[in-house]
């Protein structure tokens, strides 16, 4: 199995370092002007990198939680046909919790954008 | 919608300020800086000076300089911008048209307003990336300019109004044309209308308030969407003995313009239709000299935009005093500024192609 | 495996990326040609891209003022690795995989989160507007794409018992997993579109910011990203046959052709769709996945849970 995991290191490796040679084998462009951003055709007079707000907040809170519970769903789907009924009822239980989750969530607005 | 707020406002967010255009895939021509409170727009302010030509003093240079200045007023509707002018000079003469002539007038405005109505409808399903529709509408469009083509020459050459009348008889095949465009326009039909994701994203979409347009001085589609009855046409002897009734939309939003617009284009080629059949016989054009008349005269037409209009002053002399032209489209971008406040960035592009603004027409 | 080994399957792994990222962009403008009724030559669309490349190669690699370069070179170098480390687990036929790890399944969700992060980066390192944007648009999708792919795929190790992803193709030789958890596959495949940033929902590159996290990305860094972005979108059909399809198994056919062509019949199906479809704002996505997607993965967890018990028995 490690052996397996020390190919993929070399995948990495190797993706790593095509991509930064082909990125040191480009032609840079000199010219001042073409480095200015992209902003329509004006130059850029306004601050960019803004403390910008995120609507979607709420939902990568919820996030957060879904997708940690997504981890522990995959042990589950494994053993899911050894264990069968209980583990079967045992999902049923974690989805009924879940989906009130949602339902609360959803109630709440989370998945509506503020206007 | 719901009565506990979302705790945002104790977090403290910045708003983005960008340019938006002239120099952009969706907006050119006009240049907006936009506030932005996340994605959601909170202020918009428009700069204008992209596609100011002059016209105006350029036409106090003789007759026909003006006369061929008219119809390059909004290039995307030469013969409404033709027609007001020749309105103009016509009334200083108190000149009177022929049967004839008036008809075709009517058909070749008409027909321009269908071309011109498919290719915003291409442009607005272009910008919803409804890629059958646009090509749909893009090639209505093509078979409509061509059967313009074979009334006024290659667009940027046309002028084909002319004070007194029209430059020419309507060729024998265009009425076929015509009627070829209006068959596939009646097979496209479906193919046109909005399937329902485009209808969410264009619904209450850059809503115009009828009051409110009203009193900024918006026409045409923009203001007919609202569901105010105003439109030229239906003030005039041949629109009237043709049977024309304005269409009228309700909502004033993006989506009742682009129905508003499906529908116009089927009405302005029926109308155009007509207008070419049983033609009564008679001159095309008789001469109105502008030269030796003296006075203030104004002439109208209903351009594809909005109601066109001319302005002529003169002592009688080899040259107009003055000229000025006015079209919809600078109280529409007036609008704007309005429309896109609370409208996602996403939608910006659609907000503002859906009001048709011709910048050349709103700058002269 | 030993180090020659590696090094002929990094290579041919290479290979197999180059030319399934050409077929990528070729199928993409099939796709877009049949979903508007546009006549096609599949020569000219054959070459395009070829032509593309030629152009992407000499052009010079503009990087903004400003820029945060650490940033703008992170986001090509992670894109790459991410594919290159996806293409290792893909396995092609009985015994043609680089790594068939006892965690397959869920080694490519984790993977599949960093490819987000290369975008962001573009986007934000560019320092300009409309990369900043469509930066905050790229993570959007982060939130609207994870849960519902990760509960669709969960499907098939219920039935295979097993996260290997060579275990997971064996266990469909008698039924696929597609036919009997339809669901599932298709809250796959338009999790799918949402993360290899597929229409209608490329927004974060969209017309409106002028190429958004793109926009001021150009040259051969160009070419790394828009390929990683197209790679990306093969292996994550590859990985939708190999899930839901029978990845390998079929008569006749040797195995890798036939996860090829279902891979390219995926591929196609969802260029088709999506280029039919009008562009959707991150609301509208978002909203899509969490009140019609993640609901829909909880049905298909449910059936699939029956159904597998009455077969069992249990």
């Amino acid at each position: 199995m490690s052996d397996n995991y020390a190919v993929l290191a070399t995948f990495l490796l190797a993706g790593v370092a095509l991509a930064m040679l082909v990125l040191a084998l480009a032609r840079k462009q000199e010219a001042p002007k073409a480095a200015e951003p992209f902003e329509s055709g004006s130059p850029s007079e306004h601050k960019t990198w803004v403390q910008f707000r995120v609507r979607y907040f709420l939902i990568a809170l919820v996030f957060v939680a879904f997708d940690m519970e997504m981890v522990y769903m995959f042990p589950w789907a494994v053993v899911f046909k050894r264990v069968g009924l209980v583990a079967f009822m045992d999902m049923f239980v974690f989805i009924a919790v879940l989906a009130v989750a949602i339902a609360y969530a959803w109630k709440e607005g989370a998945f509506e954008w503020e206007r | 919608m719901h009565a506990r707020q979302a705790p945002t406002r104790e977090m403290a967010t910045e708003d983005l300020v960008t340019w938006f255009g002239p120099e952009h895939p969706a907006v050119s021509g006009l240049r907006l800086q936009l506030t932005l409170d996340g994605e959601q727009v909170s202020a918009a302010e428009i700069e204008l000076g992209y596609r100011h030509r002059g016209l105006e003093k350029l036409a106090e240079r003789g007759w026909e300089q003006a006369a061929a200045i008219a119809s390059q007023v909004d290039p995307r509707a030469p013969h409404a911008g033709a027609a007001a002018y020749a309105r103009a000079v016509e009334a200083l003469a108190k000149a009177e048209l022929s049967g004839r002539a008036a008809r075709l007038r009517v058909a070749i405005l008409e027909l321009e307003r269908a071309a011109s109505h498919l290719a915003w409808l291409a442009n607005l399903a272009r910008l919803l990336e409804a890629r059958p529709a646009a090509r749909l509408a893009g090639h209505l469009y093509r078979r409509a300019s061509t059967a313009l083509a074979l009334l006024a020459g290659a667009p940027g050459a046309q002028r084909w109004i002319v004070p007194g009348g029209v430059a020419a008889d309507a060729p024998a095949d265009l009425l076929r044309a015509l009627s070829g465009v209006l068959d596939a326009l009646r097979g496209a039909l479906d193919g046109l209308r909005m399937d329902r994701l485009a209808e969410r994203r264009l619904n209450g979409l850059a809503l115009v308030d009828g009051g409110r347009a009203l009193e900024m001085g918006a026409a045409g589609p923009v203001l007919r969407a609202t569901g105010v009855p105003h439109d030229l046409r239906t003030s005039s002897e041949v629109y009237r003995a043709l049977g024309f009734e304005p269409v009228l939309g309700s909502g004033g939003d993006a989506r009742a313009r682009y129905s508003l617009h499906v529908a116009e284009v089927g009405q302005a080629l029926t109308l155009a239709q007509r207008a070419l059949t049983d033609l009564p016989r008679g001159a095309v054009a008789e001469k109105v000299p502008a030269i030796g008349v003296a006075g203030l005269a104004r002439g109208h037409a209903e351009g594809p935009r909005g109601e066109l209009s001319a302005t002529v002053l003169t002592d009688g002399g080899e040259r107009p005093l003055r000229v000025a032209f006015r079209g919809p489209s600078l109280a529409h971008a007036g609008l704007l500024s309005e429309l896109l406040v609370g409208s996602m960035l996403a939608d910006v592009p659609l907000a503002v192609a859906s009001l048709d603004l011709s910048m050349e027409e709103a700058e002269r | 495996m030993d180090p020659g080994a590696a090094l002929v399957g990094l290579f041919g792994t290479l290979a197999v990326l180059v030319v399934a990222t050409w077929l990528a962009a070729v199928l993409d403008g099939l796709g877009r040609a049949l979903a508007v009724h546009q006549p096609v030559g599949l020569a000219a669309l054959a070459a395009a891209p070829l032509a593309r490349l030629g152009r992407l190669v000499r052009r010079a690699d503009v990087i903004p003022a400003n820029a945060d370069g650490g940033l703008l070179w992170s986001a090509p170098v992670m894109a790459v690795a991410v594919v290159l480390l996806l293409a290792g687990v893909v396995p092609l036929g009985p015994g043609l995989v680089i790594a068939d790890l006892n965690i397959g399944l869920f080694y490519v969700i984790v993977l599949l989160a960093p490819f987000v992060v290369a975008l962001m980066n573009a986007g934000w390192g560019a320092n300009a507007k409309y990369g900043v944007l469509g930066a905050f648009r790229a993570a959007g999708h982060l939130l609207a794409y994870e849960v519902p792919f990760g509960f669709a795929a969960i499907g098939a190790p219920m039935a295979a018992e097993s996260l290997s992803l060579v275990k997971i193709v064996e266990g469909q030789d008698r039924l696929w997993y597609g036919v009997w958890q339809p669901v599932g596959f298709a809250i796959y495949l338009v999790s799918a579109a949402i993360i290899t940033y597929r229409p209608p929902f490329d927004l974060p590159a969209a017309d409106d910011l002028g190429g958004g996290v793109l926009a001021d990305v150009s040259g051969p860094r160009y070419l790394l990203l828009r390929g990683s972005m197209l790679a990306l979108w093969v292996l994550v059909s590859a990985l939708g046959a190999v899930l839901f399809l029978g990845g390998w198994l079929g008569p006749l056919l040797p195995g890798p052709v036939w996860l090829v062509l279902k891979t390219a019949a995926l591929m196609l199906a969802m260029s088709w769709v999506g280029y039919r479809l009008p562009r959707l704002r991150v609301d509208q996505m978002l909203g899509l996945s969490w009140k019609v997607l993640l609901p829909g993965t909880f049905l298909h967890i449910a059936i699939t849970g029956v159904v597998i018990l009455l077969q069992t028995g249990g």
